[in-house]
């Protein structure tokens, strides 16, 4: 063979390979978009729930599942415990049954390696040589190298039929799901934390007076109703809602004697009660978490005629959270018994809010006031089972 | 420490003819480094050597492992213990078979070093769990056969080898310079050119390479780490034998990487004992299994 054919052979053996190359390259690229894609899909869930939904429908993308159970670890008394079902029919239910009766799903979460299980049709799932068939893979959900659950996946697929690659796809998907389980468990938490230190607060002031007892926790109802029913946005409603429950924050600062006078304040003494507004705002700007409810605090005794404070604000110039307080705190009071007069029904109340509408109100609020009132008298019966 | 770069050349010319891999196990090192390969392929190949076939069902059947139900097929095996371990298992199988065989002549004693290289891998398995290695079968892996190098030698130059022990059994001069000194070359490198030809991972190489020591300046990797302190940990507690009777403290970037504190290694001595009762069935391998 002349040596100019031994080089056109051997370029054409170096083409195929590089054309290999960029095949095995383009295939890498598309499972990196993919597995990406579905990692930010789970990891954009923001509660527990969420996430183990999300991981279902994500892991249908990677395998072609039948049926699948998940399980949460219960560290506590170190078990699985079976949390989302998808399809499970009452034959394939005992098959499941059985890998957690003979202790194959705890020691597949104690590896922290998925395990695939073929499973013979004659009820046992031990049989490795039914390469067709079905097969069960035990998916350990882990985060930070402790386990939180596993996921259990039957196939329409032999239990050695799995590549590396596959198994390693559904273990970084579950991987994912682990550390977003992880994030959700953390943030409702602190979620939990932070309204738990709002109330306490609340409570610190409606402690202070027992005639205003339950006061915060009606107006922060009130306004949520209000802020619902006006369709307003669930960061506004949050607001009014949080805003509502730490309103009069700052009559911590007020003395006892002006605070529980059981006569009428003097001109002075008014002056001092009508700092709580912005004691409170000034108390909540210190709070990176709380200050979004500075406006609203401050301003919660503004009035629509621009005759409130304390900077006399007029119209829309009012936040409108503050505009919303402003009616739910005088609703509340007008209805509760006070040391200078005796509670008013809510019909009385209503009717009170409706006359100063365009007044010390906003027109709008007092709309939707009136739109949730019939909701409101129920809660009132709820309200009044309260100790 | 190290020998320059020409001087171990030449030495290492004396080992032009390094054994080879059977090819079931060559076979198999390559297919697993594929992502796309299935227990299926692996079984295919792995079933092709019955005897071999065998011995990983009934180590991967053994208390080591302790899956609760029976394993009966490779494919089974791979599926429940994984690629990497069922690789590592034919691999030990080979090498035991290729330098471990039972003999026993002078001063090496097979058996007792066969146990050495279980009990390193056995705690360098331990201590990879300890700071959360990613595989920790590698580590056992590692251990078994950090010493193939020592096997090597004597295969060439026996002579040397006990040569080579007997002063650093009379002396306390660590092996391994004992070795240089005789042989113009030692265990650790010579593993190391027996890993790289046999195309075993990057880091298990390593490890063999790195087994007294680390390169000056950087951080060792874990495996390395591992396997070398395993290595001294098993020497001082007098697990098998290596003919290696040099110092057997732990270099302290590898103690300081494992959080190797006195009260730990005690606590570990305890469990290792435990652990290696578990590893029985790879000490049977020298009893002509």
């Amino acid at each position: 063979m002349p040596p100019e054919s031994d080089k056109i052979v051997e370029l054409e053996r170096h083409i195929e390979t590089l054309e290999q190359i960029n095949e095995g390259l383009r295939q890498s690229f598309e499972e990196l978009s993919q597995l990406y894609r579905l990692s930010e899909t789970i990891a954009s869930a923001m509660t527990f729930s969420r996430v183990l939904t999300l991981l279902l429908e994500v892991m249908h993308e990677v395998v072609d599942y039948e049926a699948a159970v998940l399980y949460l670890y219960d560290e506590r008394g170190a078990q699985l415990r079976p949390n989302l079902e998808k399809d499970v029919t009452a034959d394939l239910k005992a098959r499941f049954a059985a890998q957690m009766e003979d202790g194959s799903l705890l020691w597949a979460l104690k590896q922290g390696r998925i395990l695939a299980l073929a499973d013979n049709r004659r009820g046992r799932a031990d049989d490795a040589e039914s390469e067709e068939g079905r097969s069960f893979l035990l998916v350990p959900i882990q985060a930070r190298g402790k386990p939180v659950g596993l996921l259990d996946l039957a196939v329409a697929a032999g239990a050695g039929s799995f590549s590396q690659r596959d198994l390693s796809l559904i273990g970084i998907l579950a991987n994912q799901a682990g550390i977003s389980l992880e994030n959700a468990r953390l943030y409702e938490a602190i979620r939990r934390d932070y309204t738990d230190v709002i109330q306490a607060l609340a409570g610190a002031v409606d402690a202070r007076d027992h005639y205003t007892r339950q006061h915060s926790n009606r107006v922060s109802l009130y306004g949520v109703a209000i802020a619902r029913h006006m369709r307003l946005e669930q960061s506004v409603i949050e607001a009014v809602q949080f805003g509502g429950l730490l309103h009069d924050i700052g009559k911590i600062g007020i003395p006892d004697q002006i605070l529980n006078k059981p006569s009428r304040l003097s001109e002075e003494e008014f002056q001092v009660m009508k700092s709580h507004s912005a004691l409170g705002a000034g108390l909540l700007r210190q709070v990176d978490s709380l200050s979004h409810l500075v406006p609203l605090v401050l301003y919660h005794h503004e009035r629509f005629d621009g005759r409130g404070y304390p900077d006399g604000l007029v119209g829309k110039q009012i936040p409108l959270g503050a505009r919303i307080l402003n009616v739910a705190d005088s609703f509340e009071t007008i209805t509760s018994d006070r040391v200078y007069h005796k509670a008013r029904s809510f019909d009385e109340g209503l009717a009170e809010i409706k006359r100063c509408s365009g007044g010390q109100f906003d027109p709008e609020i007092v709309a939707a006031f009136d739109g949730v009132f019939g909701e409101l008298t129920r809660w009132r019966r709820g309200l009044a089972e309260l100790p | 420490m190290t020998l320059p770069e020409a001087e171990l050349k030449a030495a290492l010319n004396r080992f032009k003819d390094l054994p080879t891999l059977p090819d079931v196990v060559a076979r198999v090192m390559q297919i697993v480094s594929n992502p796309l390969t299935t227990a299926d392929d692996l079984n295919q190949v792995i079933s092709l050597d019955p005897a071999l076939t065998f011995k990983v069902l009934r180590l991967a059947n053994s208390a080591f492992y302790g899956f609760p139900k029976e394993i009966t097929t490779i494919t089974h095996a791979v599926t429940i213990l994984g690629f990497n371990t069922i690789r590592n298992l034919a691999l030990s199988v080979s090498v035991h078979k290729m330098f471990f065989s039972e003999r026993e002549r002078g001063l090496f004693n097979y058996r007792d070093f066969w146990k050495h290289c279980v009990a390193v891998g056995v705690c360098a398995r331990m201590l990879a769990a300890r700071v959360g290695y990613k595989n920790e079968d590698n580590a056992f892996t590692a251990g078994l056969l950090h010493d193939i190098g020592k096997s090597l030698l004597d295969r060439v130059d026996h002579e040397g080898l006990l040569a080579a022990i007997a002063e650093s059994r009379a002396t306390g001069r660590p092996l391994r310079e004992a070795e240089r000194a005789r042989l113009g070359t030692d265990h650790a490198a010579v593993g190391g050119l027996l890993a790289g030809n046999w195309n075993l991972p990057h880091d298990l190489r390593q490890a063999i390479e790195q087994q007294h020591g680390f390169p000056e300046g950087s951080l060792p990797d874990p495996l390395a780490a591992a396997v070398h302190a395993a290595d001294r940990i098993c020497r001082a507690r007098g697990l098998g034998s290596d003919g290696d009777f040099g110092p057997t403290g732990v270099d302290p970037a590898a103690a300081s990487l494992l959080g190797l504190h006195p009260h730990v290694l005690e606590e570990m001595g305890a469990r290792l004992d435990e652990k290696l009762k578990e590893a029985e069935e790879f000490l049977r391998f020298s009893k002509g299994g």
